[in-house]
């Protein structure tokens, strides 16, 4: 049933879900890192402090004291080196993942020549093979040259891209030397899939991604035995020293530490596999382009009839081989949405925008104010008039509030932008394929299913973010504090995340429909960096608010556990909730207008004749009225190369 | 097993050679390697597994060159020969349990045979089917089915008795 070649939807038009996929794996082991580094050391603790309990001048008066002056900024000085120090362990937590991960990716390549015995394959050694491979790397067009590799011991007929960037090698397992002379055609099959990964620019990132992965559990798991060891030893009284480095916490806490640690790791290492899988269906379906359709899907079946090997695919690190067969014969899977990206991008938003930019912000208005104190001591001895001296020093407040407020919008932007040029993209590129195939039924119901999987994600990513506004889950479950506030809050962040996900998923697909549905040409737009991406990522940051308020409010009841009114949080978040409508509503209104004013004075030129028409807003999946070609080249495949 | 020896290793290999012209004629560019490799790992099972690597193609297989099944089916007749000829001829020396091997395959050469005239034998027809049984026991090992084991035993009697 495999549509004709011309009508086929080219997946690489836009940006891949391999590449949202490793864009989250990266986010994801970031967030969980500088999580984690909140558990260590005293940095909650120094953060409250810091703020409130150091001295400042609040008088002129007060400078004439001078004992007390040079109390205020010993104070002050004081609390940014314990805020320094705190940080400074998170900060290399941080650091050392990029470091460890780098050097096991740049080892990686010796690492499997060794332990494969892995020898160049000279021409002369097998002269129809590397002919054969040659005239195949051809098709890819490679920048640079990729060498031919073989294993000295698998008969395996099995191969394998690896290398650093522009150092590509693909190693073949001995079996392919024989495979190629048996079934030719299965040969190919096999060099083409791996030439695809090279081609579509996965290798490393495939590597760089599991050197990350095996950086991240190495982490992990230093920090958790650090838990253990120090909570449940001896030594962690005869040791003060080291112990400052950890708190010491209740046992029921470092239970929910534990597995808070490794139900991140779980997740994770889902994300991983996710793209392990994804990466092979974009691998299959380039080299199908490259003719090798027919051959991959007899190499498939017959993989699907050796049970021994199915069996093990039950550890999901390939994709099912239906799965598999599927997405060959049908290109067009390639540009739904999945479920999957939803969930993660669910998971790590609580990770992102509540333990990483909000906190980032929150450290940053602690650093400034010990500094802003500094800063006023400084001016007060300055031989200038009172006026200009409170004008500076007010000017120093606003400049360090102003710098702190940057700082936020960014940090809250960045993340914005990473669930934009995931998610956002992805239901993009959906969209955009639904306008080709002239799929109209229940587009916007369809985006139900993200929006409620986004807040799934959220709330399991809630409870398992390290140091959390639900780490007195210890405490409820000893009974010290009354669970219903959170239960409330709770259900309530994530009935809103699933109404303000769904908002952002129509805006979306309604303009990506408008102003990619009117794109013509040859070249494919730059969605991945299409202001539209960019737009969505303001729009979501006007829907959040609300997510990161009723975050706050659960921190502050977790704190003042003695008294809560139930009813002052949530009509606060009510107002909060209000104005994200309203914000939404507007920016919506300003892209519509901002759009139509753009096709009043736009014309579009057919890429074939060049015949020259007003912008309409769907021209993806229609034909020139002159030359009756189709319009949007850029999405469809272009002819397929025949493989014998 | 003489089939290990020198001339052994040589009878082997050139039987084998014609096998494949025959059967595979295709893996005869790597027949040299290939005979090599069957000298080191003669096992069928152990060389080469598939894991479940996560970063290859994910469609590997293992696969046995026919070479390599004719290979073991030629030492596995001639072991069987040579061990049967023992037994015939147990009080003989080595040097002529060497030559009546040959002069069962009628592989001598032209020179020689006319000396062994009345010796020269061809293969009798339950002696034939024995070795057909024992051919094809070693090549189902390799995984191959019953019915290609056979076709290939036939062709390596054919060989054996014709040349
Ligand atoms: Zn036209
Ligand atoms: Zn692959």
């Amino acid at each position: 049933m495999t549509k004709p070649p011309t009508a086929r939807l080219n997946p690489f038009a836009l940006p891949t879900e391999t590449n949202a996929l490793f864009i989250l794996l990266l986010s994801a082991a970031v967030a969980v890192l500088f999580n984690t580094g909140f558990t260590i050391g005293t940095w909650y603790d120094n953060l409250q402090s810091a703020g409130t309990s150091y001295p400042r001048i609040e008088t002129p008066a007060d400078l004439e004291n001078l004992s007390y002056v040079k109390e205020v900024i010993k104070g002050n000085i004081e609390a940014e080196k314990s805020l320094l120090l705190s940080s400074f362990y998170q900060l290399s937590l941080l650091l050392l993942l990029p470091a460890i991960a780098t050097c096991l990716y740049l080892i990686y390549p010796s690492l499997l020549r060794k332990r494969r015995g892995l020898q160049k394959l000279k021409r002369d050694r097998d002269p129809k093979m590397f002919d054969e491979i040659g005239k195949l790397i051809g098709l890819a067009k490679p920048a640079r040259p990729i060498g031919i590799e073989i294993e000295a011991t698998s008969d395996s007929t099995g191969a394998q891209a690896f290398g650093l960037p522009g150092r590509y090698s693909i190693c073949f397992g001995k079996g392919s030397r024989l495979l190629l002379r048996q079934r030719r055609l299965h040969f190919k099959a096999i060099a083409l899939h791996e030439i695809a990964h090279i081609a579509n620019g996965d290798v490393p990132l495939t590597y760089y991604a599991i050197s990350i992965w095996i950086a991240l559990i190495a982490e992990i798991m230093f920090i958790s035995a650090l838990y253990l060891f120090f909570n449940f030893t001896p030594l962690s009284t005869t040791v003060p020293t080291i112990t400052n480095l950890i708190d010491v916490f209740p046992p029921q806490t470092i239970y929910l530490f534990i597995v808070q640690f490794w139900t991140t790791v779980i997740i994770i290492s889902s994300i991983l596999a996710s793209f392990l899988r994804t990466r092979e269906l974009y691998a299959d379906s380039r080299a199908a382009q490259w003719g090798a359709q027919t051959a991959l899907s007899e190499l498939i079946q017959r993989n699907q009839a050796d049970v021994r090997v199915r069996l093990l695919h039950g550890w999901r690190l390939h994709p099912a081989l239906h799965e598999r067969l599927f997405s060959l014969e049908n290109p067009e899977v390639l540009f739904k949405a999945k479920g999957h990206i939803a969930f993660f991008v669910g998971v790590l938003l609580p990770y992102t925008l509540l333990g990483g930019a909000f906190f980032i912000a929150s450290q940053l208005i602690w650093f400034g104010l010990p500094m802003t104190n500094i800063v006023i001591v400084g001016v007060g001895f300055i031989p200038i008039s009172e006026t200009v001296r409170s004008i500076i020093a007010d000017v120093a407040v606003i400049a360090m509030a102003a710098f702190a407020l940057l700082i936020i919008v960014v940090c809250f932007l960045s993340v914005a932008y990473m669930i934009s040029g995931t998610l956002g993209v992805q239901i993009q590129r959906e969209a955009i394929a639904d306008l080709a195939l002239k799929n109209r039924a229940s587009g916007y119901q369809k985006l139900w299913k993200h929006a409620v999987l986004v807040s799934m994600g959220f709330v399991l990513g809630l409870f398992t973010m390290p140091v959390n506004g639900y780490q007195w889950i210890a405490d409820i479950l000893n009974g010290n504090i009354s669970y219903s506030p959170f239960v409330t809050l709770t259900v309530f962040l994530a009935l809103f995340t699933i109404c303000a996900t769904w908002l952002w998923l129509v805006y979306a697909r309604f303009f990506s429909r408008r102003i990619f549905g009117s794109y013509i040409g040859t070249v494919p737009p730059k969605i991945g960096w299409h202001p539209l991406t960019l737009a969505l990522s303001f729009v979501l940051l006007f829907l959040y608010t609300p997510v990161v308020h009723g975050y706050v409010v659960i921190l502050h009841v977790g704190h003042d556990s003695g008294y809560y009114d139930p009813g002052r949080p949530l009509s606060s978040l009510v107002f909060s909730c209000l104005f994200a409508l309203i914000g939404y509503i507007f920016l919506f209104c300003i892209t519509w207008l901002l759009l139509k004013f753009r096709q009043f004075f736009r014309k579009s030129a057919c890429p074939h004749c060049g015949f020259k028409t007003r912008a309409r807003n769907m021209m993806i999946g229609q034909t020139c009225e002159k030359c009756g070609k189709e319009l949007g080249t850029w999405l469809y495949m272009s002819k397929i190369i025949d493989l014998e | 097993m003489w089939s290990n020896t020198m001339e052994g290793k040589k009878l082997v290999s050139e039987i084998s050679k014609s096998v494949v012209i025959e059967t595979a004629p295709e893996e005869l560019d790597i027949f040299d390697e290939l005979l090599d490799d069957y000298s080191e790992d003669s096992n069928p099972g152990t060389n080469g597994h598939v894991r479940d690597n996560p970063l290859s193609s994910g469609l590997d297989e293992r696969i046995v060159a026919i070479t390599t099944i004719v290979i073991a089916m030629v030492k596995a007749i001639l072991d069987f020969l040579t061990t049967e000829s023992i037994k015939v001829v147990e009080a003989e020396g080595a040097e002529i349990v060497k030559k009546r091997i040959r002069d069962l395959l009628g592989r001598n050469k032209k020179n020689d045979r006319e000396l062994s005239g009345e010796e020269k034998s061809t293969f009798e027809k339950d002696q034939l089917n024995q070795i057909k049984k024992v051919a094809i026991k070693r090549a189902v090992q390799f995984g191959i089915s019953r019915d290609k084991a056979e076709k290939l035993a036939l062709a390596i009697i054919g060989t054996l008795t014709l040349d």
